[in-house]
């Protein structure tokens, strides 16, 4: 610094020295305390102006192309009532009749109606819910016991592989013959179930259905052994 | 959501506290500009497979991807003003604690428009990857970013400094390990959850019954329950430096300086 | 801020944009849903395909008329289980089990016999609250009701490892009051049975309180077992 500029600062203002001015400014606490707070600070942040990328602008065209395509393809014609993203066409179910595997349909009817009782293995729950895995009711040549069973429901003391129950199980009169048909082939047929007994068909069920269809009451043991005698597994 | 305020604290805290401006403002309009467009069409994502119509989750879908623009926009802004300050980064608590997060919200992002694919949905919808998703956004980056923002409002609204670097040490280890600990287990688990939930035999047979599925996430919420106690470590070492700030006597003068942290 | 109009602007225009997208179109396509009938008729006692119809003189889009003597679906919540879902609601029931179902080929929830066809936006309709829930940490529970016997589900309220071993949902015990049993008027009508190994001491009885009642009516109006004009089962 050159003699010039020093000459024109100002003296301070009591006409002390100029490195007494500062010393005492050393120990003037909350001014240190300022500064050192302003000293820490960097300035606001501003900002840059780099272009942007291509690579950027490049992925940005890339989304907006798959963007498009997407949403042709899966508009789903804006149609309020079109849920399945894979089906093209009109909304609603397609015509042509589907073939049923009668074995998985059994399984879901199983799984929605049965397990509550006979438990997801079928093995049930010993003197309460008799078991439907390897049990003579299931193994029966003819189904139409257990149709009966299902549609209006079983009450009072049976046996089941010699075992006493003495309980009741609901009607299932509401599901379909179809259906019904499906869990008993289901409970029979299934290997790990140990039943192999003969497939049950819609037909079979249709039959009792309009022979007893009207009956409310569950069945009884006894009662079922005067139509069909005495559970024989086969 | 949340993403707002943290857009704001990290674009005004990362070139505040390092003195460098951010990277590039045409860079932040785009981003601005496509969050506004596209995050509220994203929500939709959460009813993917739902009871709602096909157009409906299409929207969502694609509003999801397209967040990729302003993520990757926003990524690339916070990184290239960061880019050659690491050693400024990793010493300033409060930049530690948002460049954390601000990496962490380009992972969330990313992983999110990628879960809103149908495809992808169909396995961590319903399982404890959407948990663990949800963490990842409000934990990992959005908290970590207000840890860091906590970190600088403190020293100057009270006019002192952090008493001790060591909680702040352990206030970062234990969130950041912890974080990514339950972000992690519950990312696997819950990938593993929905793919034993899903898988079908041949015959159309679910392969694992439901409880099964259920009971296999257990060592992962183990993993999880041990990320919780990380957690309450950093947190009990975060109120006790802001405790001790508190009701400590303003410091002398000769050691008002900022604390860092060790390189 | 010279840009501040177009600001405001731009961020007006955004929401709008959004709003008219996700709420008001949603609302004008799926806002008037009423029960239906799987078969509808029009004015003419014609089957029609859809719920709405373009009414051939006037050109305007109506609804379709439900035949007589069909039941129309879903059913409004009444009584016991209206208070149920309320019920449901406060012991966060809905943090682990879903109610909806998803498609066949989607997710196994058909596979596992959660219903017979996947959920739309009707089944939901004339509810209070709708608890779709996003979380599966138990099976969806849209179809429970077709599932299990009330004894069931009080049984398994009350403690899960009698009807599910091995079960991580938490016991609502307190749902329910172990009482001695009144020596003048005998066994509770209401009493729940528990199967012998979980057997209470001689003499008292498990009875389910007024919360439990509801939430169990709540869980057995739960079905949908019907078919709609917009969403016949799945085969
Ligand atoms: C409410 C519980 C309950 C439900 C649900 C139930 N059952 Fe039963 N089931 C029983 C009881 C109890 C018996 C024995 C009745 C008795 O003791 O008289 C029984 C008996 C049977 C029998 C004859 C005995 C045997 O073990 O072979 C068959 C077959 C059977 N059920 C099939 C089914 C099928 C198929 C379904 C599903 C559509 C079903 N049950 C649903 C409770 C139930
Ligand atoms: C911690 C999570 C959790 C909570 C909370 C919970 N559940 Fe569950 N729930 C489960 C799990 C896991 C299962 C499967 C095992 C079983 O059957 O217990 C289950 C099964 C069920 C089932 C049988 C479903 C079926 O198809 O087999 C019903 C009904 C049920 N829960 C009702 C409820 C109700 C009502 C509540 C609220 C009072 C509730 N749950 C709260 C986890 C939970």
């Amino acid at each position: 610094m050159s003699e010039d500029s020093q000459s024109t600062q100002p003296n301070p203002p009591n006409g002390v020295s100029r490195d007494t001015f500062e010393g005492n400014r050393m120990e003037d606490v909350p001014l240190q305390q300022i500064h050192s707070q302003l000293l820490r600070e960097k300035e606001e942040p501003t900002e840059n102006f780099s272009p942007m990328p291509l690579t950027l602008m490049a992925m940005c065209a890339v989304l907006i192309f798959w963007a498009g395509l997407y949403l042709a393809w899966y508009s789903g014609d804006l149609d309020p009532f079109r849920f399945d993203e894979t089906q093209r066409g009109a909304s609603g179910i397609a015509d042509a009749p589907r073939e049923i595997d009668m074995l998985a349909l059994g399984r879901r009817v199983y799984n929605q109606n049965c397990v509550a009782c006979h438990q997801s293995d079928g093995r049930g729950q010993s003197g309460v819910f008799p078991p439907l895995v390897a049990a003579d009711w299931v193994q029966e040549e003819s189904p139409d016991r257990i149709i009966k069973v299902v549609l209006a429901g079983l009450a009072g003391p049976i046996l089941v592989n010699g075992n006493p129950y003495n309980n009741a199980m609901t009607a299932f009169n509401r599901l379909s013959d179809r259906d019904i048909a499906a869990v008993l082939t289901f409970i029979r047929t299934e290997p790990t179930w140990q039943n192999n007994a003969p497939a049950v068909t819609p037909e079979m069920v249709a039959a009792v259905r309009a022979e007893f269809g009207g009956r409310t009451e569950p069945w009884t043991g006894p009662e079922l052994e005067a139509i069909h005698g005495p559970v024989t597994s086969r | 959501m949340v993403d707002p305020h943290r857009f704001g604290a990290a674009y005004y805290l990362i070139p505040k506290v390092l003195g460098r401006p951010i990277h590039s403002y045409y860079l932040s309009v785009v981003g601005f500009w496509s969050l506004a467009l596209f995050y509220n069409w994203a929500g939709v994502h959460h009813l993917i497979g739902g009871p709602v119509p096909v157009w409906v989750i299409s929207a969502g879908t694609v509003a999801s991807v397209m967040m990729v623009i302003p993520v990757v926009v926003t990524a690339v802004n916070h990184h290239m003003t960061v880019v050659g300050m690491q050693r400024e980064v990793w010493r300033s608590p409060t930049l530690r604690f948002i460049v954390f997060g601000a990496i962490n919200y380009t992972a969330v992002s990313l992983l999110g428009s990628t879960m809103a694919l149908r495809s992808v949905n169909e396995v961590t919808h319903f399982t404890h990857f959407t948990v663990g998703h949800a963490h990842h956004g409000v934990y990992a980056f959005f908290t970590m970013i207000m840890f860091g923002s906590v970190y600088y409002m403190m020293p100057r609204l009270l006019k002192r400094e952090w008493p001790s670097a060591f909680l702040i040490h352990t206030h970062w280890w234990a969130c950041a390990l912890g974080i990514m600990l339950m972000v992690v287990a519950l990312h696997i688990g819950g990938w593993i959850q929905g793919l034993q939930m899903n898988a079908l035999d041949e015959d159309g047979v679910p392969v694992f019954t439901f409880i099964e599925t259920v009971r296999n996430t257990v060592p992962w919420l183990h993993a999880r329950s041990i990320s919780g106690l990380l957690l309450m470590i950093g947190h009990m070492a975060f109120f006790l430096n802001v405790f001790w700030m508190i009701f400590s006597k303003p410091a002398a003068v000769s050691d008002s300086k900022p604390t860092l942290l060790g390189a | 801020m010279k840009s501040l109009p177009i600001l405001f602007l731009g961020i007006f225009f955004t929401l709008a944009f959004s709003w008219t997208g996700i709420v008001l179109v949603s609302h004008i396509q799926l806002g008037f849903l009423e029960p239906a009938t799987p078969e509808l008729t029009n004015a003419e006692e014609e089957a029609i395909a859809g719920v709405l119809f373009r009414d051939p003189d006037t050109g305007r889009m109506v609804h379709g008329r439900n035949q007589d003597g069909v039941q129309a679906n879903p059913m409004p919540l009444v009584g016991s289980a209206q208070r149920g879902l309320r019920v449901y609601e406060q012991m966060g029931c809905l943090y682990c089990h879903s109610q909806q179902v998803r498609r066949q080929g989607f997710g196994s929830d058909f596979e596992r016999g959660w219903g017979n066809r996947q959920s739309v936006p009707r089944d939901y309709i004339l509810k209070e609250r709708v608890m779709l829930g996003t979380m599966r940490t138990g099976p969806d529970l849209s179809n429970v009701g077709l599932r299990y016997s009330e004894l069931w589900q009080h049984q398994h309220l009350y403690n899960p490892q009698i009807t599910s071993p091995g079960s991580t949902m938490p016991p609502y015990a307190f749902l329910y009051e172990v009482r001695p049993i009144n020596p003048v008027t005998g066994p509770s009508p209401i009493a729940i049975d528990l199967p012998a190994q979980w057997a209470l001491p001689e003499g008292y009885e498990l009875i389910p309180t007024r919360r439990a009642l509801d939430l169990v009516a709540y869980l057995m109006s739960l079905h949908q077992d019907y078919e709609l004009p917009e969403i016949k089962f799945t085969e």
